[in-house]
């Protein structure tokens, strides 16, 4: 599968962090595609399956959290991955996360490489 | 009869116009304010979507050819402060690399100096932002010339200074934020939670200073130093615990103390946090439980399985929550309490159920 093929979904309220996410993921070659909240999250997830989706936890109107439990809920999108991306930085918050069904747990601030490391160890796509 | 003119009618006129024009002057004002304000936004975000591409360039990594940081270092004069707040906000959101360059446009624009100018300036305001900047553009030989704001007048400014010292992360700073949690002259010292967050951040060479407050006068600063020594984890600190223990009287550094335990101590602690399980304090109780979950020893089970039938509900509760994630030997445990009548039917039953949707959750049963 060539990197322009795989399609990420990122929902951050913050402008910055949503620009520089998408910034690095499409010049990695990613199709990416962004939203302010859960809600919009959501919305674009009735109608698409991304390989991933980078969610902040943090947002107005559902959290991340909230949108991770509707994704693992449904069936259709038992193959997304999810990577929280969050100023969360608890021992008990990432246990949330990962008990919650993220597949990887990202604290704020980040480094961006290390994020696409993330990424394309998560999506199977060599360094 | 004729009524007696009070006041002029020319006065009147006159008084009216005056209201009129103060009225029309206010109102070109407000409206001048207002489109000036407009016009600044619309030029700013000009600056900015023209220059957005290169700082996500900067901010992202992606400029491996500095052309994008050479852009950025160079803008005139007037584009500096739109380019200054930007790159600060987004220093404050990367790590690495990134944040590096992105801190050499700031000190290209000569915002080290200004900021340690700033230390002095009269405004409380002033000094706290050009701290907060120092410490995002990681300039450690500032550290020094920060820690004195720690006891300053304003709240503001210690927070902001702990915070900045935080980012800088030198140890040297360790005993100046130590003593702003419990300052001499000010009735309120540095949050907690702040003054924890530096003395995690520095390196390890804080060590000694954390040990040493835990005997210190004031229960604020005891009880910092125990969360210190049990968030970071300071495992070389756990005979200094051990000895506060047996002396501690506040209940807040007490639970503290227990939790730190749990995440330094060992077997030989199991006895001791078994006592403080039973303490008359609810919250040293229930960081007895977490602490012998913490710990994790097969022995722990041993520990806690009396705490099930405890009369209190919510150490009951935590402490069958605690066995059931000791793994099949606790819930093998729980299983016999659940089965059996008596004040651990309920506490015991609660947990099993739990730890089964957990588990259904996750997809492993």
């Amino acid at each position: 599968m060539t990197p322009a093929q795989h399609s990420v979904l990122v929902a951050d309220d913050d402008p910055d962090i949503r620009d520089l996410v998408v910034f690095k993921l499409e010049q990695a070659g990613f199709n990416v595609r962004a939203v302010a909240d859960g809600n919009a999250a959501l919305e674009v997830l009735k109608d698409t399956t991304p390989d991933l989706v980078v969610l902040d936890v943090m947002m107005p109107g559902l959290s991340g959290l909230d949108v991770l439990r509707q994704i693992r809920a449904e069936q259709r999108l038992e193959p997304v991955k999810v990577l929280l991306l969050t100023a969360r930085a608890r021992d008990t918050d990432v246990d949330d996360g990962y008990n919650t069904g993220a597949d990887e747990y990202v604290t704020k601030p980040f480094s961006p490489r290390e994020l696409l490391h993330r990424v394309n160890t998560l999506l199977g796509r060599g360094r | 009869m004729v009524s007696p003119t009070l006041v002029a009618p020319q006065l009147l006129t006159v008084v009216l116009w005056v209201l009129v024009w103060a009225a029309i002057f206010l109102l070109a004002v407000t409206l001048g304010s207002r489109a000036g304000r407009l016009w600044r936004e619309r030029r700013e975000r000009q600056v900015l979507d023209e220059l957005r591409p290169a700082m996500l360039a900067v901010a992202s990594g992606e400029d491996d050819d500095s052309s994008a940081l050479g852009r950025l270092t160079t803008v005139t004069h007037r584009r500096v402060r739109v380019v200054d707040r930007t790159v600060s906000t987004m220093l404050s959101k990367v790590k690495g690399e990134p944040a590096r360059a992105l801190a050499r446009v700031l000190r290209a624009h000569g915002r080290a100096d200004w900021a340690l100018r700033g230390l002095a300036s009269k405004r409380s305001i002033r000094r706290a932002y050009s701290a907060w900047i120092l410490g995002l553009m990681r300039e450690r030989e500032s550290g020094s010339k920060i820690v004195p704001l720690l006891q300053d007048r304003s709240m503001d400014v210690v927070v902001a200074a702990a915070r900045a010292l935080t980012l800088l992360g030198d140890s040297k700073a360790a005993r100046p934020v130590m003593r702003a949690v419990a300052p001499r002259r000010r009735p309120r010292g540095l949050p907690s939670w702040v003054a924890v967050e530096s003395l995690c951040a520095f390196d390890d060479a804080v060590a000694p200073v954390v040990a040493e407050a835990t005997a210190h006068p004031q229960p604020s600063v005891r009880h910092v130093a125990a969360t210190v020594i049990g968030t970071r984890p300071l495992p070389r600190a756990a005979p200094v615990v051990r000895k506060r223990l047996a002396v501690e009287e506040d209940p807040r550094t007490l639970a503290a103390l227990v939790e730190a335990l749990g995440e330094i101590g060992g077997s030989f602690d199991l006895p001791m946090l078994s006592r403080f399980a039973q303490h008359s304090d609810e919250t040293v109780a229930l960081a007895a439980v977490d602490a012998l979950e913490e710990i994790g020893l097969p022995s722990s089970v041993d520990a806690l399985a009396p705490l099930v039938a405890d009369t209190r509900p919510r150490l009951s509760e935590r402490a069958a929550v605690a066995l059931a994630e000791l793994g099949p030997r606790g819930r093998e445990r729980l299983r016999t309490f659940a089965d059996a009548p008596g004040p651990a039917e309920l506490p015991a039953t609660y947990a099993l159920q739990l730890v089964a949707m957990r588990s259904a959750t996750r997809g492993l049963d």
